[in-house]
């Protein structure tokens, strides 16, 4: 079983007034099969939390330790920048909240990306993720002519595309109006959970942070 | 490779055409510089290139002046080429024997043709041609010394021809065969010359052809950057036991001009290529920061940066081969048209390099060479350094710091490495620190600002001039050496004026048929409309080095003033910088000239300058005439000084009397010869003109990245109520200001620039130094051109932001 564990991890920033350590000291473990929400107000450090649990910032105190399936152990932010890549390439999958979809790729190749990036089969496991979305229709689509509820969906497919130990969403839903972000969290929670991956949500909407198994107040 | 990323990296092109466009078309103009500065600089070097009979680079003098010294240097040369064991071996074989190529006697001398001296250089040409050191054609294009087999043939110019067929067809009593070429001195072997000139078995020096690893190695820069190595030594001057070896340019100082003239095309083809990397750069650097959220994305998805980079080198790639092509193209088509309007016809030069040699333009492979790696490296290369330079302030300051120092030390120097170095160094500076600086300079200007738009609008505009600081510089320096450029011609333009105050006195010149008397004299001063008539004479004569021209002249104050001079000589002579230099004389020493074999000393009283002389001149007033042999002196040249609406009548009737080829009016000769030193340097306007082009493009792209960013912020002010025409001004205020800031910088390093040029490198490069003489219209003209080139860098960003971008 996959863990991804997070000690007392934050950046630091001098915002005039002196320096602020972002997020405030928190300690948990995201682990296979299990849902955690990151959940406090704007500027409480979520998303910076998130960039570093995905070795995208490196923190400027604590640690982010990634124990894989093998049993293999990762110090996230002392590994090196070729190590922090893999790590996110092969273990991670992101979600954002203005969906950054490529949008020079068309939705199946979206999908078929991070399958590519690590050497794996590509348009047809693409196009099977996307039919388990009800996404197959607009496979050679590009992102711009889908509506936002669609874009998350495909940000979805992309991330659960190589099967990754953990899926990292930063406010999967704050872009959406209530239905579509219903329905978008529900496809959320519903494929981590066929998947067996850790889901961890960055939120201010307390009632995603309801569904978590587990939730980290940020303040 | 990924291919998704390739084919990302390829739509991203396609949907946004003219970032891409701006990109090729930045790479194009940069490598049309490159090209043009390449095939300018050679094809002037051609012409320039002078006075080098089978491309003898040294001269030797031996103690005696008998043609056994020459085959005692070649038995000693040839010796030393044999097989060890021989005599000599490697080992102890003499440095100068493994550079030397070639070595052939030579005797000079004055023959006169229909009473005019004409000099003669009489050479061995089968010995020119070297043990094997390449054929004489291919060292003089368009010269077949091999036509020297025939007996007693001379090759002379078409004028010549005509005059030894009218005396007979022979020179001195001695029939010749006559072969026409592009000479403008005699040209015989050395037997004919010998016979000629009645010194058998006599030879004046041994001319060398040297090729060592300096010379081969400068060749390689000059190739690289043409007329960049114009001013260094070329050879490391050999050293001879028995004979004293001087390098032949410093007996022809025409190709010090030239090269001076080369060497100041060279700092333009340097700053061409400075240029087109930077343009280069800007155009990956604006491509990748437009693709910066793209990339974030991927990141996030996993790509690395690494992979990132090769697939924004790979599509750099393609617009680098895509521009080097376009460019190579184009720099063909503009150097051919700057020649054509710089140089229509062929510089006349000596010997064998007349308008049938003259070089047709040719993309040989170290200029296609240069065009594809200029634009395929930079291009490819510039993503790697994307956001990686320059980005930390104290590296910039101390960098800034560093370079002022080496300014400093460079200048005291005073050598030519130094230089280049202090200006690299006072422009690099200028970049990091100077241009930033002045950005930020809008900050506190936005206090000044009417409304809160504007004053958001300066505050933004001191905040992104950090961002787009490497483009902003580079249109400063583009402008500053524009500046710098002018000024220098200009200068030079004013010593090259002095030059034909020196050589050609004012009035109608007549160079007559037969000696003109003082009775003839008082003739002419007594016709309608002439002030005032004189006589010049010429006199052969040597000193020990080798021939000198001496002209004997009433020397008052109005002649003297001419040489710089302020005051009558009376039993004195005047030397030119030349002679002074080679015979390392100066004012107050006496000179020793031999004329007819009589020794005469002259007390020189001024060394005047003597701008592209090619030999010693010496000028001595009429009272030496009583020290000359009388017959020695030939009165055939007269110069009229007329009122100004006689000038016309006067040259007419001269003619009559004197035949019209003879007449010419040196006022007219004055004014061509200006024009055709401005058409010259049109070559190296139009360079400054396209480096600011190739800067205001890099401007652009960077300005297409910064608008695009502010995409959003007007945005904002479309909502709160501005028009679009509004959102456009501001858009485009906003780059006038940055390109102003640039400018006004671009001033103080200008006139520095040409201060360096004209105080330190011309002097340490050519020996003569450039009076700097600031004009308004140098400063003018490049500040101009840069705020045009600011505003349509600018316009266009601007009218896509508030346009096209806005709902």
């Amino acid at each position: 079983m996959a863990t991804l564990e997070v000690r007392r991890a934050a950046k630091h920033f001098d915002d005039g007034r002196g320096r602020r350590r972002v997020p405030a000291p928190v300690e948990f473990t995201a682990q296979s099969g299990r849902t955690t929400a990151l959940w406090g107000p704007s500027g409480s450090g979520k998303s910076t939390l998130l960039k570093v649990m995905a070795g995208i910032l490196v923190p400027d105190e604590g640690t982010v330790v990634f124990h894989d399936a093998d049993g293999d152990t990762l110090d996230v932010p002392s590994a090196s920048e070729r190590q922090r890549v893999r790590f996110r390439r092969r273990h991670l999958g992101f979600i954002f909240q203005f969906f950054n979809l490529v949008p020079t790729l068309t939705v199946a190749e979206n999908v078929m990306l991070p399958l590519e990036l690590n050497g794996l089969a590509g348009r047809t496991d693409a196009l099977d993720r996307l039919g388990t979305l009800g996404l197959a229709h607009c496979a050679d689509r590009f992102p711009e002519t889908l509506s936002g509820g669609e874009q998350q969906r495909v940000a979805i497919a992309r991330a659960l595309a190589h099967e990754p130990a953990v899926v990292l969403a930063d406010e999967p839903t704050g872009n959406l109006d209530g239905g579509n972000a219903d329905a978008v969290t529900e496809l959320l929670w519903r494929e981590t959970d066929r998947a067996q991956c850790a889901l961890v949500v960055a939120t201010h909407n307390q009632r995603i942070a309801d569904r978590a198994d587990e939730v980290i107040a940020l303040a | 490779m990924p291919v998704l990323l390739l084919r990302s990296q390829l739509r991203f092109a396609v949907r946004h055409p003219v970032g891409m466009a701006a990109s090729i078309v930045g790479v194009t103009v940069a490598v049309l510089a490159v090209v043009t500065v390449h095939l300018v600089g050679h094809s002037i070097r051609d012409d320039l290139d002078d006075f080098s009979i089978a491309g003898h680079t040294h001269v030797a003098t031996g103690e005696t002046r008998h043609e056994s010294s020459y085959f005692e240097l070649r038995r000693r040369w040839r010796a030393s080429h044999a097989a060890p064991g021989a005599s000599g071996s490697p080992a102890t074989r003499p440095d100068w024997t493994r550079s030397v190529v070639a070595i052939f006697p030579v005797i000079e001398g004055y023959l006169e043709i229909q009473g005019q001296p004409r000099r003669i250089v009489g050479f061995d040409p089968v010995a020119a041609s070297g043990l094997g050191g390449g054929a004489l054609a291919a060292s003089r294009p368009g010269t077949d010394y091999g036509l020297f087999m025939v007996d007693d043939a001379v090759m002379v110019s078409s004028a010549t021809t005509r005059d030894i067929a009218a005396a007979g067809g022979s020179i001195a009593g001695i029939p010749v065969t006559v072969l026409e070429a592009a000479t403008e001195v005699i040209l015989a072997d050395l037997p004919t010359a010998q016979r000629l000139l009645g010194r058998d078995n006599e030879i004046d020096a041994v001319w060398l052809r040297l090729a060592d690893a300096r010379s081969r190695l400068l060749g390689w820069l000059d190739q690289l950057l043409p007329g960049i190595a114009a001013s260094l030594p070329r050879y490391t001057d050999p050293v001879i036991e028995g004979f004293e070896v001087t390098a032949a340019d410093r007996w022809n100082p025409s190709r010090r001009f030239a090269d001076a003239i080369l060497f100041n095309l060279g700092m333009l083809s340097l700053l061409c290529l400075l240029m087109a990397a930077f343009i280069a750069f800007q155009a990956s650097a604006s491509n990748a920061a437009r693709r910066r959220t793209e990339h974030d994305r991927l990141l996030a998805v996993g790509a690395s940066r690494w992979t990132l980079m090769w697939v924004s080198g790979i599509e750099g790639l393609a617009i680098g081969v895509i521009g080097a092509l376009a460019g190579l193209a184009l720099g063909f088509v503009v150097a051919h048209e700057l020649l054509q309007a710089a140089m229509p016809q062929p510089i006349p030069t000596t010997p064998g390099n007349g308008p049938d040699d003259k070089q047709a333009l040719a993309l040989d492979g170290w200029v296609v060479g240069k065009a594809l790696a200029c634009g395929v490296l930079a291009s490819a290369l510039g993503p790697l350094a994307e956001g990686r330079f320059a980005t930390n302030a104290r590296f910039r300051l101390g960098f800034a710091l560093v370079a002022v120092g080496i300014a400093a030390i460079g200048l005291v120097d005073g050598g030519l490495g130094a230089a280049y170095v202090a200006l690299a160094a006072i422009c690099a500076a200028h970049v990091l620190q100077v241009v930033p600086l002045a950005g930020h300079a809008a900050g506190p200007l936005a206090a000044m600002g009417r409304s809160l738009t504007t004053r958001a609008n300066l505050r933004g505009t001191a905040a992104r001039s950090r961002e787009i600081r490497l483009a902003l510089g580079a249109l400063s320096v583009a402008a500053a050496v524009a500046i710098g450029m002018g000024l220098m011609v200009e200068s030079l333009r004013r010593d090259f004026t002095e030059m034909l105050d020196v050589r050609l006195a004012r009035g109608i010149y007549v160079q007559t048929a037969s000696d003109v008397s003082e009775s003839d004299l008082d003739a002419l001063r007594a016709m309608d409309g002439v002030r005032e008539a004189r006589r010049y004479g010429d006199v052969p004569a040597r000193v020990d080095q080798g021939p000198v021209n001496v002209r004997v002249a009433e020397l008052d104050v109005y002649e003297t003033s001419r040489y710089g001079f302020d005051r009558a000589i009376g039993h004195e002579g005047l030397v030119n910088e030349v002679g002074a230099r080679l015979l390392g004389i100066g004012t107050g020493d006496v000179l020793d000239l031999v004329v007819a074999g009589r020794t005469v000393p002259v007390e020189i009283a001024h060394v005047f300058r003597d701008f592209g002389a090619a030999a010693p001149r010496v000028i001595l007033p009429t009272t030496f005439l009583t020290e000359l042999d009388p017959t020695s002196v030939s009165w055939r040249r007269v110069t009229v000084r007329t009122n100004p609406d006689a000038a016309g009548n006067l040259t007419a009737a001269l003619g009559e009397r004197y035949g019209a080829d003879r007449v010419s009016n040196h006022d007219d000769i004055r004014e061509a010869a200006v024009a055709v030193f401005d058409r010259t340097f049109v070559v190296s306007r139009s360079l400054a003109a396209m480096a600011l082009a190739v800067a205001a493009i890099g401007l652009y792209a960077a300005l297409t990245s910064l608008q695009a960013s502010r995409s959003r912020e007007f945005r904002l002010l479309s909502a709160v109520g501005h028009t679009r025409a509004e959102l456009w001004r501001l858009a485009l205020s906003q780059t006038v200001v940055l390109g102003a800031m640039a400018l006004i910088t671009a001033l103080p390093l200008g006139l520095a620039i040409a201060w360096v040029l004209c105080d330190f490198v011309n002097p340490a490069a050519f020996g003569w130094s450039i009076g700097l003489h600031v004009d308004f219209a140098s400063i003018a003209g490049p500040l101009l051109l840069g705020v045009l080139a600011a505003c349509a860098a600018g316009a266009l960003p601007a009218y896509r932001v508030a346009f096209r971008e806005m709902p």
